[in-house]
């Protein structure tokens, strides 16, 4: 119902439901893997990104464990609990690298091997576009919040395999962002041309297209507002009025598993 | 000597009663002729009568007189007038009648009512209906049996069934969309309705392809006695109708516009985020021929259409989401030409063939930065109906009938490009279904073996589903014993079928290998006349219903393999279902006070292989609708509506899981359909006054849905990462003040 789009789409009010683009609670923020395509066997190695802003610095860990996507293979299934394949990778593990005040940004990494037989019952269609691997992360802090995320490695037999993209640095009113912004200030990220790349897509019938990726940014605060939470790597983004200290987390997805991110915390 | 006494005493009475006075005698209002009415001249004792035309001639001597008409069911008629030398001949009585419906006509060419079940909504009771804003379908919704429709949809539900499982009928003829934008109003000019059937569980031969029931709605035909017409307008819409008499028959013509996406573009006028490019908007139009060839022949050619459209385009990003911006444009239109020939062969036997021909169309298309989608579908229908009545005997009645539909559609859909993982789709795909028949023979027996109480009515219904290429026999029964002259016991039963839908049995998308669905339905009930004869008083109706469903399609994402080929099945008939309940109705009928209380206590569930047994996700244990209506003697009406209704179940969230790829949560959800949302309670206002001119008739509405503004929850909205929610309101409290002239 058409009527029923509009008025639920302007009937909603974001704010009193909470801002994607706000770190306050548990979050994970970016999952970042240093390979996002690979062979089926093959180790990779991933990098978590979380927040636990206002944590007051509670212990955390994670739990990893890791399944073929059921969606590769027409299931219904956003994680890999029940799953008959599925791995335990890591279970209860202290997180390292967050530090007072922001406790925002990278922390201790871990490494996935995708099982040798993942494609076995891939056609070779679906061999040569891929298949995805799930990796499922959930992080638990020491009051029993948890919060779960999921990262996707294409597992492919293609000869050009996908990297991740670059996020050189993040512009602020035309230069690198060096300190805390004290009013307003226009965000955009540095992307080079290179980071966007082109892949083909093999149908059923044995035609190939070659595809470009689309690449978006996605911005995350400790404080402050900004008006878009995700843009283009054209597109800008204006952080008005954050106090410190505050951070400010930047990722960049090409939409095919690949990232990259950049943080950014004042004292 | 006496011939000169003779014309003396004549000379005398001429001088006497010497000027002709002729004029009419017409309803107020209306204009129409009121015909045999007594026309008195006081105090002079003198009376004549009304003919046909309402014309009367009468010779009234020089002087000062009163005339004095006093006609059952108007007001006392008075005037004084002074009578000079000079014949009169333009004399106009206006008689103003107690009550107004002036649309209201003798229903011509009813038939029987043949299920004991249906209820029938006259236009009389659906154009004051509180909360309906005079809109037949909507008024549907007060009756027994009926639950809510959620959110913003006016779809109507029966007895424990999905809204897909309920058939509109226009006519007799099926038609694809009956209300504009999903449910802001039908499709259908009130004033250019006759009645509207409701046909719940148990219903007959006659219409089929449905689990849950028919609605069927009547046209109304012009009128023959003269030429009439009304224009209304309100906050949404406006419209005008015309009728009267055309040769041997009639005409009527009925168009409606909305005009309430105009002040939506006022509204986002300058609004840099949000472009109205296309207001939304619809039209509908009715129009219908009638003639009489013959005294045993009657040709009837009836025409509906209908155009709803509506477009925006996001500047700027939404919801901050600069990769979200885009358009969004929605069509739907359809047309039905409804030729119909009736003919009685004698007392006995008389046959009735129609035919409905038209197109439906379908288009939305949405566009977000490079992503683009789109879904159109465009569909011929011919929908064949012939029907002969015979009575072979007094006490017996059979009818046989034909009801079939042929549909030619044809479904195209964008999907936006799928950038990674295995196997992409095509970018455009173009579904060319066959051609969809649906043919249906039926059979209805009326039998009332003489000196009992009963009448049974066994028939039979065969269909034949191209789709499924399967040929479905659906025997039918019903009873009906006369306790007493204001007592009637009722009961029936049946088996329905209903095909997939277009889409679920397409090869692509869908399954080829689907059956028709299925249910059987047992009723039994009682229905009461405290009145015993009189006009004001009590009645009351009750019927239990149990339903069964089986082979209900359901998705799947099973594989399969089909035409050699490993692919997902999409669909199977894997679904079942209950539905229990009682429908019950009681009614006051009242000159000045009306009104009824239904009340429907049911329990409605599903089973299929991915949940197990739910509660259905129209389930409402109770459902209790009051309903009162006071007309004043001045031309006021006053009508109230409140409705109380159990809330709909849903499926909570109990968990949520972030995909970092794509940036955005994914909710993990608890129990099917183990929650309920809050109770619905509403309270519907309705007021009517008439202002009666000699020639014309002015009409004001207030109609105040939602009086008590409540805020009744429609749904549940999430926040980003579902561990917050709050609830969503549905409609305000929404007035409407309308005018309408009839003249």
């Amino acid at each position: 119902m058409p009527l029923v789009a509009l008025l639920l789409l302007f009937g909603c009010s974001r704010l009193d439901l909470g801002l994607v683009e706000l770190l306050s609670e548990l979050r994970v923020v970016a999952l970042k893997a240093d390979q996002p395509e690979v062979a089926a066997g093959t180790t990779v190695t991933i990098t978590p990104v979380v927040s636990d802003f206002k944590g007051g610095g509670r212990a955390l860990t994670y739990s990893v464990s890791g399944c073929l996507d059921p969606a590769s293979i027409g299931e219904q299934a956003e994680r890999c609990d029940s799953r008959a394949d599925r791995v335990e990778i890591a279970a209860s593990t202290g997180v390292t690298g967050l530090s007072s005040p922001h406790y925002t940004g990278a922390i201790n990494t871990f490494s996935v091997t995708v099982p040798p037989a993942v494609l076995t019952l891939a056609s070779g269609v679906q061999k040569a576009n891929g298949w995805w691997y799930l990796v499922q992360f959930a992080l638990t802090a020491s009051d029993g919040a948890t919060v779960t995320a999921v990262k996707r490695i294409l597992v492919s037999n293609r000869g050009t395999v996908n990297t991740n993209p670059t996020l050189t640095s993040v512009i602020a009113d035309g230069a690198a962002l060096a300190t805390l912004p004290t009013d307003r200030t226009t965000l955009s990220a540095s992307v080079p041309a290179a980071s966007k790349q082109s892949y083909t897509l093999t149908f059923s019938d044995g035609s190939t297209k070659s595809q470009d990726e689309s690449l978006a940014v996605r911005w995350f605060i400790t404080s402050g507002t900004l008006t878009s939470a995700t843009t283009g790597t054209e597109g800008t983004t204006d952080w008005q009025s954050p106090t410190a200290p505050a951070t400010l987390v930047t990722v960049l997805s090409d939409g095919r598993g690949g990232t990259d991110y950049q943080i950014f915390s004042s004292p | 000597m006496r011939i000169v006494l003779f014309w003396s005493v004549s000379l005398f009475a001429f001088a006497a009663f010497g000027v002709t006075h002729s004029g009419k005698v017409l309803e107020k209002g209306t204009r129409l002729p009121l015909k045999g009415a007594n026309v008195f001249v006081l105090p002079l004792q003198l009376k004549v009568r009304t003919d046909n035309e309402g014309a009367f001639s009468i010779d009234i001597p020089e002087g000062d007189f009163t005339w004095v008409v006093n006609v059952s069911d108007y007001i006392r008629y008075e005037r004084e007038e002074h009578q000079g030398p000079e014949p009169v001949t333009s004399t106009i009585l206006y008689l103003e009648r107690r009550l107004y419906d002036v649309y209201e006509t003798t229903i011509y060419g009813k038939e029987e009512k043949r299920d004991d079940r249906s209820h029938t909504l006259t236009q009389k009771q659906f154009l004051k209906m509180p909360g309906s804003g005079g809109d037949p379908l909507k008024a549907v919704q007060n009756l027994p049996g009926i639950a809510r429709a959620s959110g913003f949809s006016s779809n109507i539900i029966i007895e424990g069934s999905a809204p897909k499982d309920t058939h509109y009928t226009l006519d007799g003829i099926e038609i694809p969309i009956v209300f504009h934008f999903g449910g802001l109003t039908s499709v259908f000019f009130p004033e250019a309705i006759e009645r509207l059937d409701y046909l719940p569980s148990g219903y007959g031969p006659e219409y089929g392809r449905a689990m849950g029931g028919q609605i069927g709605v009547w046209t109304k035909s012009g009128r023959t006695d003269a030429a009439r017409g009304l224009t209304f307008v309100d906050f949404f819409q406006a419209g005008a109708l015309a009728e009267g008499p055309v040769g041997n028959g009639s005409y009527l013509v009925g168009v409606r516009q909305s005009y309430f996406g105009l002040l939506l573009g006022l509204l986002f006028q300058g609004n840099a985020n949000f472009d109205l490019q296309v207001v939304p908007a619809y039209t509908d139009g009715i129009a219908v021929y009638e003639t009489k060839f013959t005294d045993h022949d009657r040709f009837r050619f009836a025409t509906a259409a209908s155009d709803d459209r509506l477009g925006f385009l996001f500047s700027s990003p939404v919801n901050k989401d600069a990769t979200a911006r885009g358009s969004f444009n929605y069509e739907t239109s359809f047309y039905r030409f409804i030729p119909e020939w009736i003919h009685k062969f004698s007392d006995d036997t008389s046959s009735r063939v129609f035919l409905g021909v038209g197109k439906d169309f379908v288009h939305v298309d949405a566009t977000s930065n490079d992503q683009s989608f789109s879904f159109e579908t465009s569909n011929w229908a011919v929908t064949p109906r012939a029907e002969i009545e015979h009575k072979i005997l007094a006490s017996w009645k059979s009818i046989w009938g034909i009801d079939s539909l042929f549909n030619w559609p044809t479904y195209s859909f964008q999907l936006p490009a799928s950038g990674s993982g295995s196997s992409p789709t095509p970018k455009t795909v173009t579904l060319e279904t066959p051609r969809i028949q649906m043919a249906g023979l039926y059979l209805r027996n009326e039998i009332a073996p003489p000196e009992t109480n009963w009448t049974l009515s066994p028939g039979l219904r065969t269909d034949y589903f191209s789709s499924t290429h399967e040929t479905l026999l659906g025997p039918r029964f019903a009873a009906r014993y006369q306790w007493s002259e204001n007592l009637t016991l009722r009961g029936a039963t049946g088996l329905y079928y209903q095909p997939p839908q277009p889409q679920e049995i397409e090869k692509t998308i869908g399954n080829p290998s689907l059956s028709a669905s299925r249910a059987v339905h047992f009723t039994t009930g009682f229905e009461k006349d405290f009145r015993e004869g009189a006009k004001e008083g009590f009645s009351i109706s009750s019927d239990a219903f149990y339903k069964v469903m089986d082979r209900i399609v359901v998705p799947s994402s099973t594989y399969v393999v089909r035409d050699g080929q490993l692919v997902t099945e999409n669909y199977n008939n894997a679904g079942s279902g209950h539905a229990v309940g009682l429908a019950s109705e009681l009614k006051l009928h009242g000159r000045m006070l009306s009104g009824f209380l239904s009340y429907t206590l049911s329990q409605s569930t599903r089973h299929d292989p991915s949940h197990g047994e739910y509660l259905f996700q129209y389930d409402q244990t109770h459902v209790a609708t009051l309903g009162l209506q006071l007309e004043g003697q001045d031309h006021w009406t006053l009508s109230a509506r409140v409705r109380y209704v159990t809330g709909n179940p849903y499926t909570p969230v109990i968990d949520s899981v972030y995909d970092t790829d794509a940036g955005f949560y994914t909710p993990i959800y608890g129990l099917y359909n183990s929650q309920r949302l809050p109770d619905f309670f509403s309270v519907d206002l309705r007021f009517d006054k008439q202002w009666i001119f000699n020639s014309w008739i002015l009409s004001l509405y207030v109609d105040v849905q939602n009086a008590t503004n409540n805020k009744n929850v429609e749904a549940i909205r999430y926040g980003y990462n579902y561990k917050t929610s709050d609830f969503l309101a549905g409609l305000p409290i929404l007035p409407t003040i309308g005018l309408k002239g009839e003249f």
